[in-house]
């Protein structure tokens, strides 16, 4: 028996707005417990909320970006339940008029682009942050401050067919979102996050199967994990004729396995209605086209731009295009630049890996893009070597100095002077006999052992073609 | 004549003259809280020290030539569901008994920076659940009229206090009649605004889209004065509007010539007591010779505004008082095992039996097999009852009905027959379910003394005319007004 | 009182002490055996004035959730000063490090 695998995403993000969602207390990570809190957000008696204009604005932005269509009359409503987290006992979300509706993402799977559908997106609050001792404590502790952020929830279909594509989805997701700058999309801060409904049915069978809820995938690499887990395990309890339970699962990084989580018997009845302290959001549509028409140029569109205007493989552009940041830094440098695919080269290459090493962002990259071109200038010129070139790179990645003026102070100019490299290679012949009598007697490889004493010699400054080029002229004498 | 006897528009000219100050006028009120309280129960706090520190700082004022506001130094009371910054706001629960809030509800905060004195926080029907002030978990408010009585509910204390001279004015709220009953009761006036005119903020929400801050007054005059300040947008309430609105005392003293009052005849059937409507009938007879039209109509939707208001009301206040766990602020029960356990016991300790059943009812009102037939159902008969309203506003300029179908009941009677207690919802409750104003107005007594009283409904945003029409009456009632004998 | 069975009680489905522990449950408040008597009866009254408003046809009356049909009411995305912390762990019964404390949670 075999058996298709169907998974649909849920993914909240949390919006960059300045302030909450339905009061004015400051919206940001990492605030000293309890400081950003209000009578609104901490659900105190009498308090009211007021919906901040931008949490309408980002999710049309989200929605048009995601090819949804944009509800123009959409309403908030109450989910009632409680928890410490949850002030008013209640969330302010949208239950049967959402915001957004029918958009869709394209991902490429197998060099194929499959439509992945978008069921609808809304706009609520997000709750506090319990935080939980390590040890048998007989208490957890609330923090308010990330209640009321506001959220998007972004619903898929359950259009998608493997781990791989929930994957691909989710990065394009958040690809596509930071290009919108409007969240920073940081799983490891909670500002992205994904639950996962997995299910599986035979091959042909139109009905879905039983569905477990996946939580707790907090990267790329753990959702993929988590849902290969899940496909083993309900494979495995099929194939022996059990049924799947359905329930809320947690995916464990460490152990990389999947456990239940607190059954829940029934389906909470959360007694959604409308929340009468909000009034209804009526959009116009001439104000969505303006939003439309301003918004910045997202991530498909760019790298086919990039394919075509500089004329790199579709990989590269792929690479360039997958931070939003990183293709700005790209393009600053390519434009109008005779040599694309070496900026091109470098980006992927030694940018990347030295931010990576030293943690650090690209938007606080402390040269201009400039001075990239300027580099590649010098090595096209002759006037640095490859890994000089590397040097003089990690010197300017560090101070934001000019290539030209780290030259000289590194002193890694390139020899290439004939008469200098003239000089060297008499040097060299003079003093390593043996080595050109060894050539003249067929070793080539005296060559190279030679080429080597040169640079040896000029600390790594000789231009390596020219030497090995006059010395084998004058071997060849 | 006591100063405690006198009206705020009174006493404000005396200030004007210089004749008294607001220290004055803050010893004739406690002398007088010191004389009754005791027997009628207005206040769960009395914020002696805090009045007396606003009245010097006034007096201060004053005597520096500033411009005397007409509320300044005006001795005030307070519903205790109405949030004042550092002081204690209980709402009549024992939930909320150690609730300070750190905010000041707008409608407060506007009186105060006017320069109104707040003397203390009255009683009333626990979380504005009730109609007798009887279901407070500190205390029963007793109608000054006569102490075996009920001074009305949920804003009894409010009510007590005004009629007993303890206060000049009160704040209260109304979510089905929890201004306007108890007014009746007491023999004063209170108003209900429409919905959407006074700010929400700060006032502990029983059901939001239903209720009001209003006030009870010693006359109309006073009511057109406050409402000139409670009135106007605020940005801290979503549903609070952005309109302009007349000033209430300008046009007050126009005459009600031509003015077409409505009596729709659903308000007067059987259950209304032969004393209320003979009251009213005396009343209309009044507003005929001033030149105002008396004619029969009806509000045939009348009858479906109760079930719409119970259901809106309870499923909204299930929702609105799920926030009271004792986890932020409130009643922690301290002993328990578990969280569920922690919720559970705060809860059910904290609250009283009303509010705990009407969460019950609310709560079964709003569950997923419910939610078509029940609150979905409501909203939209809701605006067909608004409709109605409307309708008949086109036609008349008011409408009168009794404020309740009965003078006070006695404490710990409550109302046993069942035709009565139909007509005490259908006098209250469809005016908040279409969310126009209303305003008691005292009509006379009973043959045992008590205050009867009338109500007139206004179009949305009709106040003016109200606040008119009730002047007009009132300078002409053909009643002798008398005072409670406390 | 024909047409009960369509509100709420639909057929099977009872109105017994097990929905009032239910409804308890849902509201976070002690179920009282003793007094589940009396809420039932209180909810089938309550039911009653549901069952009333099913004589009206609604079919094409659209909801009325705010009399005034406000819309569009929105603030400026600004920041505005918080609460001191100091205040809001003052009104809570149960603090600790900063935060307001609750049972231990287990997830």
């Amino acid at each position: 028996m075999r058996y298709e695998t169907v998974i649909g995403l849920e993914v909240h993000v949390e919006l960059s707005t300045k302030s909450k969602a339905f009061c004015s207390c400051k919206n940001e990570f990492g605030s000293e417990v309890n400081t950003n809190c209000c009578p609104v957000c901490l659900g105190y008696p009498g308090a009211l909320p007021v919906l901040n204009k931008k949490v309408v604005e980002y999710a049309v932005k989200a929605g048009l970006a995601l090819n949804c269509d944009i509800s123009l009359y959409s309403k908030t409503d109450r989910k009632n339940y409680f928890y410490p987290d949850l002030p008013k006992a209640y969330q302010i979300s949208q239950d049967d008029m959402p915001i957004c509706k029918n958009g869709f993402i394209e991902i490429e799977v197998d060099e194929e682009i499959k439509k992945i559908g978008i069921t609808r997106i809304h706009i609520e609050e997000d709750a506090g942050k319990l935080l939980h001792g390590a040890g048998d404590e007989d208490y957890s502790l609330v923090d308010f401050n990330r209640a009321g952020v506001p959220l998007i929830e972004i619903v898929s279909e359950p259009d998608i067919r493997s781990p791989e594509e929930a994957r691909l989805y989710l990065e394009k997701l958040k690809s596509i979102l930071e290009y919108l700058e409007i969240s920073d999309c940081k799983m490891q801060e909670g500002s992205l996050r994904c639950d996962a409904n997995i299910s599986l049915r035979p091959i042909d069978e139109e009905k879905f199967g039983v569905k477990s809820e996946i939580k707790n995938m907090n990267s790329m690499k753990s959702l993929e994990r988590a849902l290969e887990f899940e496909v083993k395990r309900q494979t495995e309890i099929l194939l022996q004729g059990e049924e799947v339970a359905p329930e809320t699962r947690r995916w464990d990084d460490a152990k990389s396995i999947t456990i239940a989580m607190r059954a829940k018997d029934k389906t909470y009845d959360y007694r959604n209605f409308p929340e009468a302290d909000l009034v209804p959001i009526v959009l116009e549509p001439e104000w969505i086209k303006e939003i439309k028409t301003n918004l910045p140029e997202l991530p498909d569109f760019k790298r086919n731009r990039f394919v075509k205007q500089y004329g790199i493989p579709k990989y590269d552009a792929s690479v360039l295009t997958l931070s939003k940041d990183l293709s700005v830094f790209f393009e600053r440098c390519a434009k109008d630049y005779k040599n694309p695919k070496a900026v091109s080269n470098w980006v992927m290459g030694e940018v990347l890996r030295i931010l990576k090493e030293r943690e650090q962002e690209i938007s606080n990259i402390k040269f201009p893009p400039e001075y990239l071109r300027e580099l590649i200038d010098l090595i096209d010129e002759g006037l640095l070597n490859s890994s000089a070139a590397k040097l003089v790179f990690e010197e300017m990645f560090d101070t934001g100095k000019e290539p030209k003026t780290l030259l000289d102070k590194l002193g890694l100019k390139q020899i290439s002077d004939e008469d200098a490299i003239g000089e060297l290679v008499n040097e060299v012949l003079a003093n390593n006999q043996e080595s050109v009598e060894a050539y003249k007697n067929g070793k080539s490889n005296a060559l190279k052992y030679l080429v080597g004493q040169a640079m040896k010699i000029s600390k790594g400054k000789a231009n390596p073609k020219m030497i090995n080029s006059m010395l084998l002229e004058r071997l060849e004498d | 004549m006591n100063l405690y006897d006198l009206t705020l528009h009174e006493v404000h000219e005396k200030i004007l003259e210089k004749e008294i100050s607001a220290k004055d006028l803050l010893d004739s009120v406690f002398d007088r809280i010191d004389k009754v309280e005791d027997k009628v129960n207005s206040f769960i706090t009395i914020t002696k020290e805090k009045a007396h520190e606003a009245a010097n700082k006034i007096d201060k004022k004053i005597a520096q030539g500033e411009t005397i506001g007409s509320l300044m130094g005006i001795p005030m009371a307070v519903k205790d569901n109405i949030c004042t910054k550092d002081v204690k706001t209980t709402c009549g629960s024992k939930m909320l008994e150690n609730f300070i809030p750190p905010y000041n509800a707008e409608a407060y905060e506007r009186l105060e920076n006017a320069g109104a004195i707040m003397i203390g926080k009255t009683n009333m029907d626990e979380l504005g659940m009730g109609s007798s002030t009887e279901n407070s978990y500190y205390k029963v408010t007793r109608n000054p009229w006569n102490l075996d009585m009920v001074s009305g509910g949920s804003s009894g204390g409010s009510a007590a206090a005004v009629a007993a001279g303890e206060a000049f004015y009160a704040l209260g709220t109304d979510t089905g009649g929890s201004i306007r009953q108890p007014a009746s009761f007491c023999g004063i006036v209170g108003m209900k605004p429409s919905y959407g005119a006074v700010s929400r903020y700060g006032a502990v929400a029983y059901a939001s889209s239903l209720e009001q801050v209003g006030v009870l007054t010693k006359d109309v005059y006073d009511c057109a004065i406050i409402l000139n300040y409670l009135y106007g947008h605020d940005p801290k309430d979503s549903t609070s509007l952005n309109i302009v609105h007349d000033n209430f005392i300008e046009g007050l003293k126009k005459d009600i010539k031509g003015l077409k009052i409505g009596i729709p005849k659903e308000y007067y059937g059987t259950g209304i007591d032969d004393e209320v409507k003979n009251s009213i009938k005396t009343a209309l007879k009044a507003f005929e010779s001033l030149g105002a039209h008396i004619e029969e109509t009806g509000l045939a939707y009348s009858e479906y505004s109760l079930p719409v208001y119970y259901i809106i009301a309870l499923s909204e206040a299930s929702s609105n008082f799920a926030r009271l766990d004792g986890i932020r602020y409130g009643y922690n029960a301290n002993d328990y095992k578990d969280l569920d356990d922690m919720y559970t016991k705060s809860r059910s300790q904290g609250l009283g039996e009303e509010v705990k059943n009407r969460i019950l009812l609310g709560t079964h009102s709003l569950i997923d097999k419910n939610y078509k037939t029940h609150y979905d159902k409501a909203i939209r008969v809701r605006r067909l009852i608004k409709e109605d309203f409307d309708k008949s506003f086109q036609k008349y300029d008011l409408l009168v009905i009794p404020a309740y179908p009965t003078a006070a009941f006695e404490i710990g009677g409550k109302i046993k027959d069942e035709a009565a207690m139909y007509m005490g919802d259908l006098c209250t409750v469809p005016v908040n379910v279409a969310g126009v104003p209303a305003m008691t107005v005292p009509c006379g007594y009973n043959s045992k003394g008590l205050p009867i009283g009338m109500q007139l409904v206004g179009k949305h945003m009709g106040e003016a005319t109200i606040l008119r029409a009730a002047y007009a009456y009132e300078n002409n009632a053909s009643y002798t007004k008398l005072k409670p004998k406390l | 009182m024909k047409r009960l069975s369509r509100i709420g009680l639909k057929g099977g489905e009872k109105m017994d002490k097990g929905y009032i522990e239910y409804i308890c449950s849902l509201a976070k408040l002690e179920y009282d055996e003793e007094n589940s008597d009396r809420i039932i009866e209180k909810i089938k009254a309550f039911d009653v004035y549901a069952e009333k408003l099913a004589d009206i046809d609604t079919n094409d009356i659209k909801p009325l959730v705010n009399v005034n049909e406000t819309i569009n009411v929105m603030r400026e995305d600004a920041v505005m000063p918080s609460l001191e912390r100091n205040i809001i762990l003052e009104n809570a019964p149960e603090k600790l490090y900063g935060c307001i404390k609750v049972s231990k949670i287990i997830e």
